[in-house]
């Protein structure tokens, strides 16, 4: 007995699921979701307006959720088959020209004026499609899409309103979705409708108009109590500095490397969306204490230490892993060590609201520790690269820099040089009773082994050593 | 075990060397090392060639390491610190006179602000 052939399921009337062309659709709204966090990652470090830039950051983490969100729901009805995960390139076309040619205000506007309008709308139609029941799952996606793309344009932030950036962002997405729809003979894998870096970044903007330090000089040196007034702002000031530093390097991160697997920009947008609530915290708190912070000083000093190294080919693995191991396993790994300390000084002067927050930054930088690990470690075993190695090579190129910098300032006023000196090596202002320690168990935690720890106690940071690392008698 | 040794070899060539001269004038001395034919080969390459500046670490025996299983951790390290110290870079904290063990550490460590847009090498 011969087996008949099965219809097509396709051909179904109606089609085969509740929607006709649904995989498409989801596919497509996926992939202009995901190219709409591409053009915000590449462009946060060249927004000079720090509302600008934030508001621009707060828009990734819940972009490249929605973007993973559909790219899973599509996956399930294509019963997984990885490459049928296709979509028409037209669809991304106008976020591409705006990647190219535009200007920060034209880029934010675009990006939630325009992007966001869009995906709001295609979002709000296709859950009047959706069946109750079989899309259950879907449908929970695109309400919380809905939801999330509300918040995003109800604000009086930056892009939020109409402009005539957004509104041209806006009909260039329509025009490109309806002559797209239906046609899938152009079709190329989801991953290969983003497209690579357009540009190089070495130095990140900042608001035009604000001091910053000569080169070489601390970007906040305690000359006075930690209850002064010009203390506490100059180090909740340089705090921003350092948030924005590493968000702006982990969106170029993730930006000039589109062929990372998504779960690693996704785990990077979430790292990022920390950085953003950071430094919006740390404005919150000068605001709140009353200090201008267009009087301040202003720098992108570990982005620009950090971007680029001559070790590394630009643009390369290489380079990408020696950002992630000095930023997420270095840096942000010493915070981890230091902030026991920051903490205890702060409610030992009872300043409890600084110290609460950095509670809750002590929290994430567990989170940031353990993602740079994880994601350096996979880089590492696929380039040939061992993370030892190359933690303790960057670490030398990333501070030999600050070194170099450093001494020349110091050398270049000896007057100078000798005023700092004597604050750097005299009493602590407050006598704080508290020394930092490589915290062992915390580190543990976030996946650092016993070997990685010992290397940064070889380092030098930390006056006590934890007995952890000292083997137990007998 | 014998990666691992190439880059023990190798790093003692970078902290003395008159013990790279030794091995690029006499490869005998590696004898005393359990290598193969194709690592013994890649050290007296090393071992000859002219490199300085931000060619330490490009040469024949990365290319080596860069292959098959991870060093171990101590191994690895070690080579890190002599390759830095080859090209002058720290190996540790920044230390002296207008310095502080902790300084540009992290956030609060507060970094020495570099050149606006110079060069940063």
């Amino acid at each position: 007995m011969t087996e008949a052939v099965a219809p097509d399921r396709a051909a179904r009337p109606g089609g085969r699921w509740s929607t006709p062309g649904l995989v498409d659709e989801l596919l497509d709204l996926a992939a202009v979701e995901r190219a709409a966090v591409h053009v915000a990652m590449g462009w946060v470090p060249k927004v000079p307006e720090l509302d600008d830039k934030l508001a621009l950051a707060a828009t990734i983490e819940d972009g490249m959720v929605r973007a993973v969100g559909l790219r899973q729901q599509a996956l399930t009805l294509l019963e997984r088959d990885d490459e049928a995960l296709t979509v028409d390139p037209a669809v991304v076309v106008p976020l591409r020209r705006l990647d190219v040619a535009a200007a920060p205000d034209v880029v934010v506007d675009g990006v939630i004026g325009g992007a966001h309008r869009f995906l709001l709308a295609r979002h709000r139609a296709l859950s009047t499609r959706l069946d109750p029941l079989y899309d259950a799952r879907l449908l929970t996606v695109v309400r919380s899409a809905i939801d999330a793309l509300e918040r995003s344009m109800s604000g009086a932030g930056p892009g939020a309103g109409p402009s005539p950036s957004g509104d041209e962002v806006l009909a260039a997405l329509g025009r490109s979705w309806s002559t797209a729809s239906g046609d899938r003979a152009s079709a190329v894998a989801l991953d290969e409708a983003l497209w690579g870096p357009v540009d190089r970044v070495p130095v990140p903007a900042r608001p035009s108009g604000r001091p910053r330090p000569e080169a070489g000089a601390r970007a906040h040196l305690r000359s006075m109590s930690r209850l002064e007034h010009d203390d506490i702002a100059g180090e909740l000031n340089d705090n921003v500095m350092a948030e924005l530093s590493a968000l702006e390097l982990l969106c170029r991160c993730s930006y000039e490397h589109p062929e990372l697997p998504w779960s690693s920009h996704l785990a990077l947008a979430r790292h990022i969306a920390d950085e953003e609530r950071h430094a919006a915290i740390f404005r919150r708190l000068l605001v709140e204490r009353g200090y201008d912070e267009g009087e301040l000083l202003q720098h992108g000093a570990n982005y620009e230490f950090a971007y680029e190294f001559p070790e590394c080919e630009p643009g390369s693995a290489h380079e990408l892993v020696w950002r992630l191991l000095i930023l997420c396993t270095v840096l942000e790994a010493l915070a981890i060590d230091k902030l026991p300390v920051e903490i205890a000084s702060r409610d030992w002067l009872g300043q409890s609201d600084i110290a609460r927050f950095l509670d809750y930054i002590s929290t994430d930088e567990l989170f940031h520790t353990e993602n740079g690990l994880r994601l350096t470690r996979q880089l590492c075993e696929q380039h040939g690269l061992h993370p030892m190695l190359e933690r303790e090579r960057v670490h030398g190129r990333f501070f030999g820099r600050q070194y170099a910098v450093r001494a020349a300032y110091l050398q270049a006023d000896p007057e100078r040089a000798a005023r700092e000196i004597e604050i750097l090596e005299g009493r602590d202002p407050d006598d704080m009773p508290f020394t930092s320690r490589t915290e062992v168990d915390l580190r543990r935690r976030a996946s650092f082994t016993d070997e990685e720890c010992e290397q940064v106690e070889r380092w030098g940071y930390n006056p006590r050593r934890h007995p952890a690392l000292d083997p137990a008698p007998g | 075990m014998s990666k691992d040794a190439v880059a023990i070899i190798y790093t003692k060539m970078l902290d003395d060397d008159r013990y790279r001269e030794l091995v690029a004038d006499d490869p005998g001395v590696l004898d005393a090392w359990d290598l193969d034919d194709e690592e013994r080969a890649v050290v007296v390459e090393e071992a000859t060639a002219e490199v300085s500046g931000f060619a330490i670490g490009r040469g024949p025996v990365m290319g080596y390491l860069s292959k098959g299983p991870l060093l171990s951790p101590g191994v690895a390290s070690s080579l890190g610190v002599s390759l830095n110290h080859a090209s002058g870079l720290p190996t540790g904290s920044l230390k002296g006179p207008g310095f502080a063990s902790g300084a540009g550490c992290c956030p609060w460590g507060h970094p020495a602000v570099p050149n606006l847009g110079g060069s940063v090498q």
